[in-house]
């Protein structure tokens, strides 16, 4: 059984079709990716997943559990954790009351030893903990936003275009934690931008046009389809 | 010297009622972005509903007081559920937000003022113990009792903001409510947690100021509205110490504006002062720029 699991699902906003009845599956322990271009659809289909936004047709289901619709609160208890398109940590807070805030549904007394794991992932974090995350630099703010995120322990992590506005280097680390994060036993769905480096620490993936998904193989057959590399590769 | 430590005295007790009534609009400012104009006549509201309770039932003064406490806060949860969160949820913008505070505020005045008519009314000051005298400076009893009250609850609310579990929720839901909600923050129940807090708030500054002055009339919430709006920006809006610091320094100035100059001025002098401040300091006394680095 699929842990996550979506069935035709439609979302408008207003009178526009943002989904038009989207397929799609992701078992656990899979890295699936979703391309596509802007405005394919790719953050609504994450947010609509967390109960950010309304879905107006069709299912979602978490581990064989129908929870379409269900607050976000429930998601993140479920174990469905979003780390959101453009970071949005707590600028105001520290590197450390951020993460804090990422355990906000788990009870306090395992807090120090997640926060323990998320230093190991992320050893960065751990040099600039009293730092306000504000101050942080982009690549900085993205690693606090995964790692916010893990403090949750999520079973499923959603990751909104980790690799936004950051340098190939930082991308590269930032993928390097996402296959760790997968080895630690958690199931990612991500969404990019970046098709080519997505593709290659993926499993599978869909692609994702104008509400549709018009294509879904594994992510090495994506990575050798003409169409996607004319689409979405720069056709090299 | 006598004239300045008296009206410094005066000036601090004032404030103080202003500075808990801020509070209270400032942190629905800091959740919401959202003025909320209703936040004086919660205070008048309170006013009102523990003389009613007292004189009307003849129960205990400080039970009537306590009764009231909890129906203020009953009315800004209310304000929030019924109208503000129904707009939150279509997606309003925050002008109509803003609107509707007001449209709330003149319900509450006009209930106010059909029930029970609108001519200044005597308060019972229930703690009048008579006056201690310092030197030559004298400080009533019920100064005391409100600067006391003030502080408790102005250190109760900081230890809430920065230290509980709800106050990290506040927190964080001004800084970011989307993101709020995906750590698991139920926000609307983080709103109406500051709603409640706001009308409490307000409540037990409209009793003590009616206790202070010995009378409470329909125009009290009005005009405190006013000196709340300036406390919380010369303070730094959204801010808890700079609504705190930002009521006593607007109370002070008024009163010395009052003692030294006219007290024909005393508004005028204490909006000159908080346009002066704002021009060398715009994000007030306490307000910090924006950080939001991307």
């Amino acid at each position: 059984m699929a842990l996550l699991k979506l069935e035709n699902v439609t979302v408008n906003y207003g009178s526009i079709n943002a989904l038009s009845g989207i397929n799609l599956e992701v078992n656990e322990g899979e890295i699936v990716t979703l391309i596509g271009s802007n405005g394919a659809g790719k953050s609504t289909t994450m947010r609509t997943i967390m109960g950010l936004k309304h879905c107006d047709g069709g299912k979602i289901f978490f581990n064989g559990e129908d929870i379409t619709n269900k607050d976000t609160r429930v998601m993140v208890q479920k174990g469905i954790i979003l780390s959101p398109e453009g970071r949005q940590v707590f600028p105001r807070f520290s590197v450390e009351d951020n993460l804090r805030m990422g355990a906000y549904t788990r009870p306090d007394q395992e807090i120090p030893e997640t926060m323990e794991q998320v230093f190991q992932l992320f050893p960065k974090l751990r040099d600039r903990r009293k730092q306000i995350a504000g101050t942080l630099s982009g690549g900085e703010q993205q690693m606090l936003a995964v790692g916010r995120a893990m403090m949750a322990k999520p079973r499923l992590l959603l990751l909104d275009e980790p690799s936004l506005g950051l340098a190939p280097l930082v991308i590269k680390e930032i993928f390097d934690m996402i296959d760790k994060i997968r080895d630690m036993g958690t199931t990612i769905l991500l969404v990019e931008q970046n098709a080519r480096v997505a593709l290659r620490h993926s499993d599978r993936a869909y692609v994702l046009e104008t509400g549709r998904i018009v294509l879904s193989d594994t992510a090495q057959a994506l990575l050798n389809s003409d169409m996607v590399r004319k689409a979405y590769l720069g056709g090299l | 010297m006598r004239v300045f430590f008296q009206q410094l005295i005066n000036g601090i007790t004032i404030g103080s009622t202003y500075a808990l009534v801020s509070i209270g609009f400032t942190m629905v400012f800091g959740v919401l972005e959202l003025t909320n104009f209703a936040n004086g006549s919660l205070y008048m509201l309170g006013a009102y509903l523990s003389l009613m309770l007292y004189s009307a039932t003849g129960m205990n003064a400080f039970l009537a007081f306590f009764i009231s406490i909890i129906l203020t806060g009953g009315v800004g949860y209310l304000l929030d559920r019924l109208a503000l969160r129904r707009l939150r949820n279509k997606k309003a913008p925050k002008l109509t937000g803003l609107i509707t505070t007001l449209g709330m505020s003149m319900i509450i005045d006009n209930t106010i003022m059909l029930a029970f008519g609108s001519e200044t009314k005597p308060f019972p000051n229930h703690f009048d113990f008579g006056r201690i005298e310092i030197g030559s400076v004298v400080i009533s009893w019920v100064q005391i009792i409100i600067l006391a009250t003030a502080l408790t609850l102005m250190l109760i609310l900081s230890f809430v903001v920065y230290k509980t579990k709800i106050g990290k929720a506040m927190r964080c839901t001004s800084q970011n409510a989307e993101a709020a909600r995906l750590m698991g923050i139920s926000v609307n129940r983080v709103i109406a947690f500051t709603f409640i807090i706001s009308g409490v708030l307000a409540c037990i500054s409209g009793n003590l100021v009616g206790m202070y002055y010995q009378t409470v009339d329909i125009t009290m919430g009005a005009s405190i509205g006013m000196k709340t709006f300036a406390s919380a920006i010369l303070g730094g809006v959204g801010v808890l110490p700079g609504a705190m610091v930002g009521g006593l320094v607007v109370g002070v100035i008024e009163t010395f504006a009052a003692g030294y100059i006219s007290s024909g001025y005393r508004d005028a002098i204490s909006f000159v002062v908080l346009i002066l401040v704002l021009l060398i300091k715009p994000s007030g006394l306490f307000g910090s720029k924006q950080i939001n680095k991307v």
